[in-house]
């Protein structure tokens, strides 16, 4: 007990338990101003700070001299700032050390550095130009946070804006003559909204077509792949149709032609229509096979979309009237599975595969439908049946006002 | 009062009938429901909790089907060592029917290439949580799934 | 005719009925132009009888827990033959019956029935309209939906504010400090065997006082009364309440066809209570008159004000005999008249009220 009671006040004088013992880098920039202080104030919250890395994990020095000259001694190690071109080099001295980065997080990839010169940055980089991308422009320098941390600037929500700090600049990217509208055109995505308004964080966001640290734009022969790895039945539909060796051989990429590639919206079944807003008609007439599959395609899943959209109607008003619809509410359900079947096997640009699930839908409407007016019937049965009940109590009080007066009738005359 | 009586015994005999009748009449009406009120339906318990999803002799091993739980859809799927299990076929993704994939044996959403594993449990693909699963009764050749307690 | 007089022979034989029996005969019935008023209490009963019976027959698949109480409603309503007539049914005739009960008490209160010797049936009377909102409160919750469940949740939180015995009278209501499933337990015993077996009691008592002491005239009816014959009581005034019954019959089941009670949303107590949570109409003038009464009334909290507001004019009603002297010596009483009028007024208009949406605040 008194040893317990020793321990707690020896580790209660030198720090918080959980904090590693301070550094006098860190004691002395805290007590400094502006940026000098700042940067110490951010690696607080540090992957790095703990034992065995902390600041001298990249500048060198030695964190227990009090002594700012013995600390900050280049003869003794200390590297001060380092310049933009030696980040990249810095950072994967250990990232790239499967063995060193093993003591600290086992699981932790060592790819990055490898990954970072197969990307745009990367390759730019190694031109020697110091604006291209490096860690520290989407880790930053300290502050540095798990991706999992929802402060930090790569967690999924914040990874857009990130990217978007130089590219959606006008000015930074011209050089590069690099278009800016695409952080724009993600903002009004299906996918965005699901990652911040539908809180989905399986929503992709830029990193996750593009890559983390080889971050390069799928060629157009590999959008489809890239697009396939969530969307994979739509992607092996695609392949099966004649589209894909069509936008192949016109270098058109895959999904992209028709869903845009960061402007990705939520799908109308009205892309299928031939006219100036329709996205078939851009390439198809009526008089090509294309076209009229596109019109047959629409026709079928219009059919079951309305027929679904009148049972749906039909069954709400009976539910409302008080009837259970367990078994028509499941047939909806059912035809609401196959209209999802039937546009995702739109991809295969084939009036025969969209036919058959459309088919299924409308025979599930039907049966929805037909359980709605057997509960309209019912209820009309009840009606009746009541308005018969009525009748005969009716009748019952003309028979008893009959009775009341004949027995009030005053008596006749004798004779 | 005899004499009031015979003189109009057939016109108030006549309303009496018909007083009589018409009273029978709706006695009947009333008791008629009541008596098919009290003899209890086919099915005889009130239950969003039990249903008979399947026979095992129609479900072969490392076989899935989905089956109609309430008014949404459920899977049974047949284990391949010959175990019977129930969950929710709702997708906790997006909500898309799931269906079982014997050439993986694991449970796979469509939409957006969701996998589960045998005991529900999401693991791969945008799904955020596991399948609710449903308690499962085997009689004689009958599955009944039921919501766990 | 012939089978009901062999009947009536053998249990006389058996058990003296012939002095019953004259009574019967002789008993009258006073005729005037307020005459019409004597069914209403009938009509009360019938539509009580009614309550029994359709309560009873739902108590076969009724299940009285917060798992299951819904779903039995539901399974009687959809899978149960005439199912859902029977719940129709229980659910009108409940709001009939004290429609009835208040139509009779008013009209009993104006005609100056309660005075000297009729105070019992009177005091009776209240106990049975107090009990019979009873049954309206605690059968309201039974289906375990949305609404029943917040209106409860909101109904029972009043009775704390009740100085002194407030706590303990909220946690006998509620079988705990929430509205859970031991409430629904609870609310289930005083629905189908307290109170009916406390309502068979004063309504035999009731009953009783009002065969034994006949009809009272009202003081501006009297001289009518003694010109126009009177009516016997068997045949002629039982014919014509079975009449009154009979319509009363038509009235509920074109109800229950036509506007077949809803069954609502399953509650969940962890949800937010629904907008317009409303308790039954009957409590609407109560519900609308606190919702007006400012936050504070000379430092007391305005709701406490208006509920000892409503115990007061509860307890001057029910002592109304006692305070009208007038009455008492047959003389017309048309203060207490017009604190009659008053009163329904006051009730109707505040009922209308709430049932248009209440004053924007």
């Amino acid at each position: 007990m008194m040893l317990m009671a020793l321990v707690a006040l020896v580790t209660a004088r030198s720090g918080a338990a959980d904090e590693p013992p301070a550094s006098s880098c860190m004691k002395c920039h805290l007590s400094l101003t502006d940026q000098l202080q700042a940067v110490a104030e951010a690696f607080k919250d540090d992957i790095h700070n703990q034992p065995r890395l902390g600041c001298p994990a990249c500048h060198g020095g030695n964190p227990q001299a009090e002594e700012m000259q013995d600390a900050m001694d280049p003869e003794k190690g200390f590297r001060g700032t380092p310049a933009p071109l030696q980040i990249p080099d810095l950072c994967g001295g250990c990232h790239q050390n499967a063995a060193f980065v093993k003591q600290f997080a086992p699981n932790l990839p060592t790819d990055q550095l490898s990954q970072y010169w197969t990307s745009v940055h990367g390759q730019r980089f190694k031109t020697g130009d110091s604006n291209a991308a490096t860690c520290v422009s989407c880790h930053r320098a300290h502050g540095i946070m798990s991706v999992h941390d929802t402060r930090s600037p790569v967690y999924p929500t914040r990874v857009v804006d990130t990217c978007a700090s130089c590219h959606a600049d006008a000015q930074r990217m011209a050089p590069y003559k690099i278009a800016t509208n695409q952080v724009a055109d993600y903002k009004e995505s299906v996918h965005y909204h699901a990652l911040t308004v539908a809180n989905d964080l399986s929503a992709p966001t830029c990193n996750s077509c593009h890559g983390s640290h080889g971050a390069t734009p799928p060629g157009v022969q590999s959008i489809a792949n890239v697009c396939g790895t969530c969307h994979t039945r739509n992607m092996e539909l695609f392949r099966s149709s004649p589209h894909q060796e069509a936008f192949a051989n016109l270098s058109v990429g895959g999904c992209e032609a028709c869903h845009s590639n960061h402007r990705v919206l939520s799908p109308q079944d009205s892309w299928l229509e031939l006219g100036d807003d329709g996205v078939c008609g851009r390439c198809h007439k009526r008089e090509d096979r294309g076209g009229a599959a596109a019109i047959g395609m629409l026709a079928a899943l219009q059919l079951a979309v309305h027929t679904t959209d009148e049972a749906k109607d039909q069954v709400a008003r009976a539910e409302r009237a008080g009837m259970l619809m367990d078994e028509a509410d499941a047939a909806l359900q059912q035809a609401h599975q196959e209209i999802i079947t039937a546009r995702t096997q739109l991809h295969t640009a084939s009036v025969a595969a969209v036919a058959e699930p459309t088919g299924a839908a409308v025979k599930a409407a039907d049966q929805a439908l037909a359980g709605a007016r057997a509960a309209f019937e019912e209820i009309r049965y009840r009606r009746t049946g009541l308005l018969v009940a009525l009748v005969l109590i009716v009748l019952a009080c003309v028979a008893l006002v009959l009775v009341i007066r004949q027995l009030e009738r005053p008596a006749p005359p004798s004779g | 009062m005899e004499r009031l009586y015979t003189e109009r015994s057939s016109r108030r005999r006549f309303v009496e009938w018909f007083l009589g009748s018409t009273l029978g009449a709706v006695a009947l009406s009333v008791l008629y429901p009541v008596f098919r009120f009290v003899i209890p339906p086919e099915v005889a318990e009130s239950a969003t909790n039990g249903v008979l999803a399947g026979t095992l002799s129609q479900m072969p091993s490392n076989s899935g089907k989905v089956f109609r739980f309430g008014s949404k859809p459920g899977l049974l799927i047949r284990l391949p060592s010959g175990d019977v299990r129930a969950f929710t076929a709702i997708c906790t993704h997006l909500g898309c029917t799931v269906e079982y994939r014997p050439d993986l044996q694991e449970i796979w959403c469509p939409c957006h290439n969701g996998f589960y594993n045998l005991q529900g449990v999401n693991v791969a693909g945008p799904p955020p949580r596991a399948l609710e699963e449903y308690a499962v009764a085997v009689s004689d050749d009958k599955v009944w799934v039921s919501r766990r307690a | 005719m012939a089978v009901i007089q062999r009947a009536y022979k053998f249990l006389d034989e058996r058990l003296q009925l012939e002095p019953l029996a004259e009574y019967a005969r002789h008993k009258e019935v006073p005729r005037h132009r307020y005459s019409w008023a004597y069914f209403f209490g009938g009509l009360a009963l019938f539509f009580f009888i009614v309550q029994v019976c359709s309560g009873i027959l739902l108590l076969l698949y009724y299940r009285p827990t917060a798992e299951a109480g819904f779903d039995s409603v539901q399974f009687i309503m959809t899978r149960v033959r005439f199912g859902w007539l029977v719940r129709s049914i229980h659910s009108w005739s409940a709001n009939l019956m004290i429609l009835a009960a208040f139509i009779h008490m008013f009209s009993v209160f104006l005609m100056k029935s309660y005075t000297r010797p009729r105070e019992l049936t009177w005091w009776t009377g209240c106990i049975l309209l107090a009990l019979g909102m009873g049954f309206g409160f605690s059968g309201y919750l039974l289906p375990w939906n949305e609404l029943a469940f917040f209106a409860t949740r909101v109904g029972t939180e009043m009775v704390h504010k009740t100085p002194l015995i407030g706590d303990w009278l909220l946690r006998f209501l509620r079988g705990g400090d929430d509205v859970t499933g031991a409430t629904l337990t609870r609310f289930f015993g005083f629905h189908v065997a307290v109170l009916p077996m406390v309502t068979t009691f004063v309504l035999i008592a009731h009953l009783l006082f009002v065969q034994r002491q006949g009809m009272h005239v009202p003081a501006s009816a009297h001289a009518e009364s003694q010109r126009r014959p009177p009516l016997r009581f068997v045949p002629n005034f039982m014919l014509r309440e079975l009449l009154v019954w009979l319509i009363g019959l038509a009235l509920l089941a074109a109800l229950a066809a036509f506007f077949p009670w809803e069954l609502g949303q399953k509650a969940d107590p962890f949800a937010s209570a629904p907008a317009n949570i409303k308790p039954e109409w009957y409590f609407l003038f109560m519900f609308e008159t606190l919702k007006l009464l400012p936050a504070y009334i000379a430092g007391i909290e305005g709701e406490l004000v208006g509920l000892g507001a409503f115990g007061l004019a509860a307890l001057l009603w029910f002592f109304v005999p006692v305070f009208d002297g007038r009455a008492r010596q047959g003389k017309r009483s048309p203060i207490f008249t017009v604190i009659g009028w008053l009163m329904i007024l006051y009730i109707f208009g505040m009922t209308a009220l709430s049932l248009a949406g209440g004053l924007s605040k």
